[in-house]
């Protein structure tokens, strides 16, 4: 079928060429191959020949027909409008220093055309007509042009990357073309001028403002702020300049999704465009590189951020070459007042989102990218939050693979509905939440006030600072009596790992007693905080998902709560210490809770602050602590020692106690059990043992040694022994030397 | 504005965007507006085999509304700072909604006195 496409005898070359030497005979004994090629090529069948050849007499009357003719002949629409003959392009091109002339004749031409009555100087009268007004405003765009032209020429150096350099004709050529293309490509430039570009700019960017520009970009500022090494130098000493202008008030900063940060050197090229010459267009430049297409692209390049692709954040130093600076200064100024202009306005007529008007039976909605149209309608329903009575009680507790945990404890709220109980405790830890986002946010704007105390700004601060704090106390809940509820709220506060999350955040706020008072119900409460029912070690199966999560928590409660109190604890006096280290005694079972971590750091935390209270005397902290009170100590060591007496080994991770019983001398299983347990996971443990040891007296320190000795060893071996790496071994050894140091020993004296 | 502010800081990084019309594109995020349209560059087809057309195409513009998922490295997200910033956006817009509701009531109050 395909054979055939060039006529019933054609195939495929090669059937061709078996052919030709089939029919060698018969043809032509054309020994020259070029020729043969040729007809092979051509497909040359010789049926060329037959074909019939004498139908061309009327050729010339349909085609005939002169190129020269009929080029340049398209139907010009513009001329047949503009009765003056406007001496098209074409002439233009070359006739640019015979403009003035070229003007009189437009003119006069003008003049000829229309209503002798209408007709008039061309600049002194306001009335002109159509025709009149059309070729004023040819005149101008050929100006326009010219200008460009000659502008342009210097500017275009011959390109031609030595191709066909020497040539001078192609190049003139190339050169021609080029103008001819951008000739009439530019035809139409300069329709608009330039209030009605800006106008059109002025649309576009009011879509783009807000109110406060803190909330609406409130991510990509602080993400940046958080980063600002990431873009270079140049951007940070620019960013804390501008956080001392901190959040500004919408209308003296440069609004819209634009950061307050940009704002500042937004203005700087209006204001320092006289001056500084450097300077400026480099802020100007680098602000709208660092903040990218954050701030600056928002408002400057209105018809969004999507026009200017060779700004990208890639390139934060990318200095502006595409356009010249000057161009871009003046642009930005010009931005700069269409912004500060849109802004004016809209403070005037705010635009609600909703347009009902006067006596009309409904509302129309205005969309925009703020207030999208909604897909789903929600109907809020009360206030949000309230507790919704027709919940069945749950009989099961939450599935376990529920995040937070909170749902351990779902079954002992002191209502019936535990799962209101939840929702009001997730519900407070969102309003601690509100109240700590408005206190750091009130931080941020502290620095804009005036130093002067007695101004009235300061003091209305300060309320709404206190204010908030408040709110936050309030919800967080520490300070209800102990007895009241179980769990205590602070506790399921705490079980939430939110809860745990925005501890510190609040802390940073909080008075030192309001700190005292939350960690006294932290160790008040200790047995039942979510942590410590988890038991640290005794992980359900060490590679479920419910076991992670358990050691996420711990993790996080290490991380997040513990510290703020822990540093606390490590400045207070001795009779705060002594008094919590009681509660913590009284209320919880020590040697059950010795399991856990946090219980592990605490104690910790708490030996080491009153030993060192103790011997150091006179401390800077206060004055020496009474006799008694050290007395209080001591006895309160004992009190720990004692209760822990026998079980010092179960403090221990439970992967290494359960392999401890075999024979210490195998080198075999003590590297099977304990290399599954890296040994950061008893650093805590270790830790304890040795502020314990600290503190011992020596009848302690023998019985501390005894009950560890086992361990110690199983340690001391398994560095020893060379089959865990170098560096886990060096950590083994350090730890247990954390004990053994405190108790004058090393571990180099251990026998093997 | 929390996710044009989002996806602000998202310039510059490769993401993947999914559309509804399980077109999958890969690229470097150039720009992204209020409507979250995003200008990608130097995109590659995830399935380049069902889509044929677009082995030539370098850069492209979506249209926000066609966007299912964007994929994105979890190394450039701040999520405890995007919690704030959704709370904080979900108290503005609470705000709002509050004075709606009263511009409605004080309009229709208005209408019907």
């Amino acid at each position: 079928m395909s054979g055939s496409f060039f006529g019933p005898g054609i195939g495929l070359p090669d059937d061709a060429i078996a052919r030709e030497r089939t029919s060698f005979h018969r043809q032509n004994h054309n020994v020259d191959l070029d020729a043969r090629l040729e007809t092979l090529a051509l497909g040359d069948d010789g049926l060329g020949e037959a074909l019939e050849d004498d139908q061309d007499d009327f050729n010339d009357e349909t085609f005939d027909a002169d190129l020269r003719e009929i080029t340049g002949k398209d139907f010009d629409f513009y001329q047949s409008t503009v009765s003056s003959h406007a001496g098209a392009p074409q002439q233009q091109q070359q006739q640019y220093q015979q403009q003035q002339y070229q003007q009189q004749q437009y003119q006069q031409q003008a003049q000829r055309q229309t209503q002798p009555a209408l007709n008039d100087a061309q600049s002194g009268n306001k009335v002109m007509t159509l025709a009149e007004l059309e070729a004023r405003m040819l005149m101008q765009q050929q100006q326009h042009r010219q200008q460009q032209h000659i502008q342009q020429q210097p500017s275009m150096p011959p390109m031609d990357f030595g191709r066909k350099l020497a040539d001078p004709e192609v190049v003139a050529r190339r050169k021609r073309d080029r103008l001819q293309r951008q000739m009439e490509l530019s035809k139409y430039d300069n329709m608009m001028s330039r209030h009605d570009k800006d106008y059109i700019v002025r649309i576009q960017i009011s879509q783009l403002l807000t109110d406060d520009p803190a909330a609406d970009d409130f991510y990509c500022h602080m993400y940046q702020l958080s980063r600002g090494t990431m873009f270079g130098s140049g951007s940070l000493p620019q960013q804390t300049a501008i956080q001392n202008n901190g959040s500004q008030d919408a209308p003296t900063s440069r609004p819209s999704a634009e950061t307050p940060a940009s704002g500042n050197p937004g203005q700087q090229p209006m204001v320092e465009q006289q001056g500084k010459s450097e300077q400026s267009p480099a802020v100007a430049g680098r602000s709208l590189n660092s903040h990218g297409s954050s701030s600056s692209n928002d408002a400057r390049r209105s018809n969004s951020s999507l026009g200017m692709p060779g700004q990208s954040q890639n390139h934060p130093h990318q200095h502006l070459g595409r356009s010249h600076r000057s161009n871009t200064q003046s642009s930005m100024a010009r931005m700069q007042q269409q912004v500060q202009r849109i802004v004016n306005e809209a403070k005037r007529r705010p635009k609600a989102a909703h347009v009902a008007a006067e006596g009309a039976l409904g509302r129309i909605s205005v969309n925009s990218a703020r207030n999208p149209k909604q897909v789903i309608q929600v109907q809020q329903r009360g206030h949000a939050g309230s507790i919704s009575q027709s919940d069945a009680p749950r009989n099961s507790p939450l599935p376990a693979t529920h995040h937070d945990l909170g749902g351990i404890f779902s079954g002992m709220g002191d209502t019936r509905n535990p799962a209101s109980e939840r929702r009001k405790t997730l519900r407070s830890i969102e309003n601690v939440y509100t109240a700590v986002l408005r206190l750091e946010q009130l931080i941020r704007e502290q620095v804009r006030l005036p130093q002067n105390p007695d101004h009235p700004s300061v003091q209305q601060w300060l309320a709404m600072y206190s204010e908030a704090k408040e709110r936050a106390w309030s919800e967080l809940d520490a300070s209800q009596p102990i007895s009241n509820t179980y769990p205590h709220p602070l506790v399921r506060f705490l079980s939430f790992s939110k809860g745990k999350r925005i501890i510190p955040r609040l802390v940073h706020h909080l008075s030192i007693d309001q700190i005292l008072a939350l960690t006294t119900t932290i160790i008040a409460n200790f047995e039942t905080l979510d942590v410590c029912r988890f038991g640290s070690f005794s992980y359900s199966a060490s590679g479920s998902l419910v076991a992670m999560q358990q050691r996420e928590e711990t993790d996080l409660f290490l991380h997040a709560v513990m510290p703020p109190t822990l540093a606390f604890l490590a400045e207070t006096s001795l009779q705060i210490v002594n008094g919590l280290f009681a509660l913590f005694m009284e209320r919880n079972n020590i040697a059950w809770v010795a399991r856990t971590r946090p219980a592990l750091a605490f104690l910790t935390v708490l030996l080491g602050r009153s030993a060192t209270l103790r011997q150091a005397g006179a401390h800077a902290y206060g004055a020496q602590p009474d006799a008694q009170e050290v007395y209080q100590s001591s006895e309160l060591y004992n009190h720990l020692f004692n209760s822990l007496r026998g079980n010092l080994v179960s403090i221990f991770p439970p992967s290494s106690t359960t392999t401890s019983s075999p024979a210490m001398g195998q080198a075999i299983s003590p590297i099977s059990a304990v290399s599954t347990v890296s040994p950061m996971e008893d650093l805590h443990a270790w830790q304890f043992l040795a502020t314990l040891a600290i503190g011992a007296s020596v009848e302690q320190q023998h019985a501390l040694v005894s009950e560890v000795r086992e361990k110690v060893l199983e340690k001391v071996m398994l560095a020893k022994s060379g089959h865990v790496p170098i560096d886990i071994a060096m950590a083994l050894t350090a730890n247990v030397n954390l004990f053994l140091n405190a108790l004058g020993l090393d571990a180099s004296q251990v026998a093997t | 504005m929390l996710f044009y502010s989002f996806f602000k800081t998202q310039v510059g990084q490769q993401v993947t965007v999914e559309l509804k019309n399980d077109l999958a594109i890969q690229g470097t995020l150039e720009s992204v507006d209020q409507f979250l349209n995003f200008k990608l560059k130097d995109i590659t087809v995830v399935d380049e085999e069902r889509y044929p057309h677009m082995m030539s195409v370098k850069n492209c513009f979506i249209r926000g509304s066609v966007v299912r998922y964007v994929q994105l490295s979890p190394p450039t997200v701040d999520t405890a700072l995007l919690q704030d910033a959704a709370r904080r956006e979900a108290q503005s817009t609470q705000q709002q909604q509050q004075q709606h509701q009263q511009q409605v009531s004080k309009s229709t109050t208005a209408a019907s006195s």
